[in-house]
């Protein structure tokens, strides 16, 4: 009687021990013990916010996914609208293409984020085989293979593009990377500093707004510094939303920003996994003006400088000796980059034509895991403003190329050209029309 | 107790009813007016975009193609992606769904995928005139579902679809039944 009443006690002061444990883990934010695994690269910045994906009792909802994935699905060629009707039902019961963890599941680790079985795109592609003899002899687990097919994003790997492309030079005879518009012309005077006589502002400070675009086009201290109990020293990224929408957004949606938008302290470089230069691990965390002063609006530092402040990994620290930095050199009290350079930001935070309530604007996208993965997209979105795609994929699917920060040039065009070359040689013998429509 | 456990049970009932489609209320309009409803609309826009839009400027005056890849070529959608894409924006609303599919379908996806599509397919190539409808069950739900005939209504019609490389049948004439307009319409 005594030994199992002891025993008891044992037993529930164990239990009470664990759930107190638990339940401290849980509250005071050491929610890494209950990972199940190793989170994705990425989502590992935001694994001890359980409630950024997950919702109690049930499974992730695609709504937690698109959060922050919404603009790389703009152009989803499988997205799930399409299959939540009842002419899908059957096909549904052999891939359940309706929720993005039947697919990516996390706190496993893998190649390109899928964790499907590679053959799953033959339930409903099987006629591939009778319909391309080039892809006869593949196997059916390739077609994900990197230059192949995405699921999701094939804007850049579609037949018309591809067919296009297909016979373009390493470098095209007009580079054209997207330029900003021309700066209007500035105001007579540059409005007068309007702090409130309380606050003491460095000379310095109002001598590089002075000279800066912000006050060229009348963006006095009060627009950023203004706050609901009065002038406030360090505005937030909200200040720079009010004119600046499409660049908090998107940077909201990369790793650099992630961790803000779900509420969660700002990104340090100490919490990222690819190498960061030692002494900046503990640095202040990331908002706008880690990389742009505001004051002085430096968007050549925010190009280069501002990025290597922080990363360290080769690719990064051979910039500086690649054939793109030849064409990024250039006046050292210079405030922008000049037309035509490559730099950082040309491709990690690309300059894209956006779509706006004032009609299209070329704006930088500063969704830094836009461009990254799948690395087609940077090839299309990117590299193709200047060079031909046949190399420009070729090059950013090397992953010794990227290493070296591109000294070099790729060894061979990527696989895919032969099956489009043949696709055209195939139109030619066929009289009926090649793609689109004959009048 | 009993009584009132019922009135409860009857009261939380009534509260978690979803609105009925209104095809699917005794005494709301017949389902067979709902699709049809549904389907004139859908007829009449992609009609006109063949015909005013597609045909007009591709066939006609020779200003612009409408392609697949249209965003890449910077050309017109094709008529079918026309209706998919407006499918897809009108399925967001949850009510009812509907597609353009084809026994001589160019994309295998829009081939018949059941036998209701593929018995109103046929029905529908020999009478044009009268929709082939039924209760059908999918994924649990089931569904009132209605097949109408598609025509060619325009030279930009079976041009493409003739000349087409891929275009399983490339003697279409115009006037000919090309494939049909499948409607679901949800019911209790």
């Amino acid at each position: 009687m005594g030994r199992r009443l002891h025993l008891r006690h044992a037993v529930i002061a164990v239990g009470l021990g664990l759930v107190l444990a638990l339940g401290g883990a849980f509250v005071l934010e050491r929610r890494s013990l209950f990972l199940p695994g190793t989170t994705s690269a990425g989502h590992h910045l935001l694994e001890t916010q359980c409630g950024a994906c997950h919702v109690a009792f049930a499974s992730v909802p695609n709504e937690r996914c698109a959060g922050c994935h919404k603009p790389e699905l703009e152009d989803d060629v499988h997205p799930v609208r399409m299959f939540d009707d009842p002419r899908w039902a059957a096909t549904l019961e052999k891939v359940d293409a309706l929720r993005c963890v039947t697919c990516h599941r996390e706190h496993v680790v893998t190649a390109g984020g899928a964790t499907v079985d590679r053959r799953f795109c033959f339930p409903c592609h099987d006629d591939v085989v009778d319909k391309r003899a080039s892809h006869r002899a593949l196997a059916p687990e390739s077609c994900g293979e990197a230059g192949c097919h995405n699921y999701h994003d094939n804007t850049a790997l579609n037949v018309a593009f591809l067919k296009k492309r297909r016979g373009d030079p390493e470098l095209l005879p007009r580079p054209a990377l997207a330029e900003w518009a021309r700066e209007a012309a500035r105001p007579p005077r540059p409005p007068l500093p309007d702090h409130p006589a309380t606050v003491a502002a460095a000379a310095s400070l109002v001598a590089d707004w002075q000279g800066s675009a912000h006050a060229a086009s009348g963006v006095s201290c009060m627009k950023c510094h203004q706050g609901g109990g009065g002038f406030v020293a360090k505005p937030t990224p909200d200040a720079c939303r009010t004119c600046h929408a499409f660049e908090v957004t998107s940077f909201h949606a990369g790793t650099h920003g992630a961790r803000t938008s779900l509420g969660l302290s700002p990104a340090t470089p100490g919490m990222a996994r690819l190498p960061m230069k030692a002494f900046r691990v503990a640095a202040p965390a990331h908002s706008c003006a880690t990389c742009h002063d505001p004051h002085r609006l430096d968007t050549r530092r925010a190009a280069v400088e501002a990025c290597l402040g922080c990363h360290d990994d080769t690719h990064s620290r051979r910039f500086g000796a690649s054939p793109h930095a030849t064409t990024a050199a250039q006046d050292p009290e210079a405030v922008r980059v000049a037309p035509g350079a490559v730099t950082c930001a040309t491709c990690h935070l690309p300059r894209m034509r956006v779509q706006t309530d004032e009609g299209m604007r070329v704006l930088v996208n500063h969704n830094n895991s836009y461009t990254a993965r799948p690395r087609d997209r940077m090839a299309k979105v990117v590299c193709t403003a200047c060079h031909g795609f046949p190399f420009a994929l070729a090059a950013v699917l090397d992953d010794g190329l990227v290493a070296t920060n591109f000294r070099g040039r790729p060894v061979k065009r990527h696989d895919t050209f032969k099956m489009i070359d043949a696709l055209v040689a195939e139109d030619k013998d066929d009289r009926s029309a090649p793609g689109g429509v004959k009048p | 107790m009993n009584v009132r456990t019922s009135v409860a049970a009857a009261a939380i009932a009534a509260a978690l009813a979803l609105p009925l489609p209104v095809g699917a209320q005794s005494k709301g309009i017949p389902p067979e007016k709902v699709v049809d409803f549904i389907h004139t609309v859908i007829e009449a826009d992609r009609t006109t975009y063949t015909r005013q839009v597609v045909n007009r400027l591709q066939n006609d005056e020779k200003v612009i193609k409408a392609t697949e890849h249209f965003k890449e070529d910077k050309t017109l959608p094709l008529p079918a992606q026309m209706l998919r894409m407006g499918a897809q924006l009108a399925s967001e609303t949850g009510q009812f769904r509907y597609a353009l599919i084809s026994l001589w379908a160019i994309n295998k996806a829009n081939a018949p995928k059941s036998d209701f599509e593929k018995k109103g397919l046929e029905a529908v190539a020999k009478d044009p005139k009268k929709p082939y409808t039924s209760y059908e069950t999918a994924g649990s739900k089931k569904y009132f579902m209605a097949v109408y005939a598609d025509m060619a209504v325009a030279p930009a019609c079976v041009t493409c679809h003739n000349g087409h490389k891929e275009s399983p049948r490339k003697d279409f004439k115009i006037g000919d039944v090309m494939g049909g307009v499948v409607i679901a319409l949800p019911v209790e």
